[in-house]
């Protein structure tokens, strides 16, 4: 795979991670965009934490490079990279007995920020991301949504170039999360800053500027969401069928023309095979009214992840 | 059936549940939505038997045993899959037989049958789910209780789980679950917003949809900050949110017989979007989350 992204602000080069027999990372190469949101999907397990700790200077590869900056390698010059990147883990990070205001000095202290800079730094981080009224509040008393918000706030205390997320909005509720992407679009948009995030909630992905799918640590497709989903453009059907849209599935299912049928909400979609677009609509309409649709990012989520399936399970057979 | 009558629940200064008046009849796939901390995890725990209400009552009319699949994980990650489910039959005084059996089949349904021996702790997060439901289901259980089960799942484990619950629910099971996906509420026969302990609004989908106040609109454009600018001054929308790469303005009430939304932002937005990309839309089960949140929050 050639990176089509013109003056990249870090290059991944054939990243791998091992852990005993176990590959997490399996010759990973992309490149990340300055100033854009970046995405990374794909399943638990795949390897999307691996691949951002070690892009983070967190972990180190079995082999491959991370550079960027204008220069530096992140396993070179490991403090510096530290000093440019922001990271917010998937697990909440932050002292729960501490208040907001003493971990967010905490944090900005490790990063060796000055009392003075860090006092003006956690007022307008708090404003900003909208917790003010939280600061002296014990971190555990907390929901969801505000930890996240905290959290990102501690990853950006020391103004980093480069921001990694990771699943930063598991757990948060739908307007909690539109909160916090925000946020993420602010820092991108008006702060110029480049985002790298990973998320399960395909309408967050939809927002990105790029996206990258990894599965059983290889990077498997990569692109801008409107790119990602030509393939399966003119292919979706949707059925608003009048009684249980479950009872129709098996049907659906066994039809030669359909690479996948499901459940979205109370509709019933449809995707046909490559040739089998006029059985489909055909199969689509005798569930019920019915019209094409767009390919949401979910369904090329699942289309590549069956694939991938299918692949495997040929290998071990 | 579940009855509760006026369910409320104290910790110490804090009210989870106040008040909480709701039937659930067997057989409905009931969906429990609300932010953090709105006391869905408090009904299931009370509704399970796992806490007792500080005043008021519940009862569950008709269920002899409970399912429950809880938001955190909670088998023993030391134990493989198979030890887990021999241990959970034991702790029930199953038959070790006809639980071997019961495990079995249920393993191979959700397509954990050649995982028996891995560790728990080693199963990536759709696989813990899916055990989390075994474990729920071997007690062969009438009725189903799942909170957040899909949260941090991703979305191919979490279609192939909700396949599984609708299989169950087709099969008769009664199944009351919690989730932050609205695609997922709206599978749901009925649905119940909960917020700071309190139940908003109970009903089927579109009984809650056309009990939406508002009239909403929806803008395509590329140019998110400008529209938002733009529409933050117009009197009539109280909210603009994005929803995917669409946006969604709300008014601050239903179209009126001399001004429609549509015209109003179209108005807003002469010259910056073009007026095809305006149009009006229903509400989704999404902006009813988000406009209670922001009632609630006012």
């Amino acid at each position: 795979m050639t990176p089509a992204v013109v003056d990249p602000l870090v290059q991944v080069r054939e990243v791998t991670r091992k852990f005993g027999a176990f590959v997490a990372a399996d010759r990973v190469s992309f490149d990340v965009p300055r100033g854009q949101i970046f995405g990374f999907l794909g399943p638990n397990g795949s390897g999307k934490s691996t691949t951002i700790r070690m892009l983070a200077g967190l972990l180190a590869p079995t082999s491959g490079t991370v550079t960027g900056f204008g220069g530096l390698d992140v396993a070179k010059d490991t403090e510096r990279w530290k000093q440019r990147t922001g990271y917010m883990s998937q697990k909440f990070s932050l002292y729960v007995d501490l208040t907001v205001a003493e971990n967010l000095r905490f944090f900005g202290s490790i990063y060796g920020l000055s009392r003075s800079a860090l006092k003006d730094r956690v007022g307008e981080l708090a404003s900003r991301l909208k917790f003010e009224p939280l600061l002296s509040s014990m971190t555990r008393t907390l929901s969801t949504g505000q930890r996240q918000r905290v959290a990102l706030a501690a990853a950006l205390l020391h103004e980093p170039e480069l921001l990694f997320l990771d699943e930063p909005t598991g757990g948060v509720d739908p307007r909690g999360r539109r909160m916090f992407w925000d946020l993420i679009y602010d820092l991108a948009a008006v702060r110029k800053m480049t985002v790298l995030v990973t998320t399960h909630y395909m309408d967050e992905a939809e927002q990105c500027d790029r996206l990258a799918f990894i599965l059983n640590g290889k990077l498997i497709a990569e692109g801008e969401p409107g790119d990602l989903k030509q393939g399966l453009r003119g292919r979706i059907f949707e059925v608003s069928p009048s009684g249980d849209p479950f009872t129709l599935l098996p049907a659906a299912q066994q039809s030669g023309a359909l690479e996948d049928a499901y459940l979205f909400g109370i509709r019933l979609r449809l995707v046909a095979t490559h040739d089998g677009t006029a059985d489909a609509a055909r199969l689509a309409d005798s569930f019920g009214p019915s019209q094409t649709t767009e390919p949401t990012l979910e369904d090329v989520f699942v289309s590549l992840a069956r694939r991938q399936a299918a692949a495997t399970d040929k290998v071990q057979s | 059936m579940i009855i509760a009558d006026k369910l409320t629940r104290r910790f110490e200064s804090v009210v989870a549940l106040q008040e909480m008046t709701l039937t659930i009849e067997s057989g409905e796939m009931f969906a429990l939505i609300g932010p953090d901390g709105a006391g869905k995890t408090t009904f299931f725990r009370i509704v399970n038997g796992l806490l007792k209400p500080t005043s008021g009552t519940l009862s569950t009319e008709g269920h002899r045993t409970v399912g429950f699949v809880p938001q955190r994980f909670s088998l023993y990650p030391d134990l493989s899959i198979d030890e887990n489910l021999a241990l959970r039959a034991r702790l029930y005084d199953l038959d070790a037989n006809k639980a071997r059996a019961r495990a079995a089949e249920l393993l191979n349904r959700v397509g954990l049958g050649r995982f028996g021996a891995r560790l728990a702790g080693n199963l990536s997060g759709g696989m813990k789910q899916k055990l989390a439901l075994c474990s729920a289901l071997l007690t062969t259980p009438d009725l189903l209780l799942l909170d957040e089960p899909t949260t941090g799942v991703d979305p191919l484990s979490r279609r192939e789980f909700w396949m599984m619950l609708h299989q169950l629910h087709h099969d008769g099971l009664t199944v009351v679950v919690s989730t932050p996906y609205m695609d997922e509420a709206e599978y749901a026969t009925r649905l119940g917003f909960l917020h700071e302990g309190r139940l908003l609004d109970v009903g089927t989908r579109a009984e809650i949809l056309n009990r939406y106040p508002r009239a909403l609109v929806e803008v395509r454009s590329p140019e998110r900050f400008a529209v938002r600018a733009r529409l933050a001054q117009v009197a009539d929308i109280d909210d603009v949110s994005l929803f995917g790469t669409v946006l969604h303005v709300r008014g601050r009430q239903r179209d009126s017989a001399n001004a429609s939304l549509v015209d109003i932002v179209r108005r807003a937005l002469d010259g910056l979007v073009p007026a095809h990309a305006v149009s009006a839309i229903r509400p989704s089960l999404e902006d009813v989350f988000v406009l209670h949140g922001d009632e609630e929050a006012a």
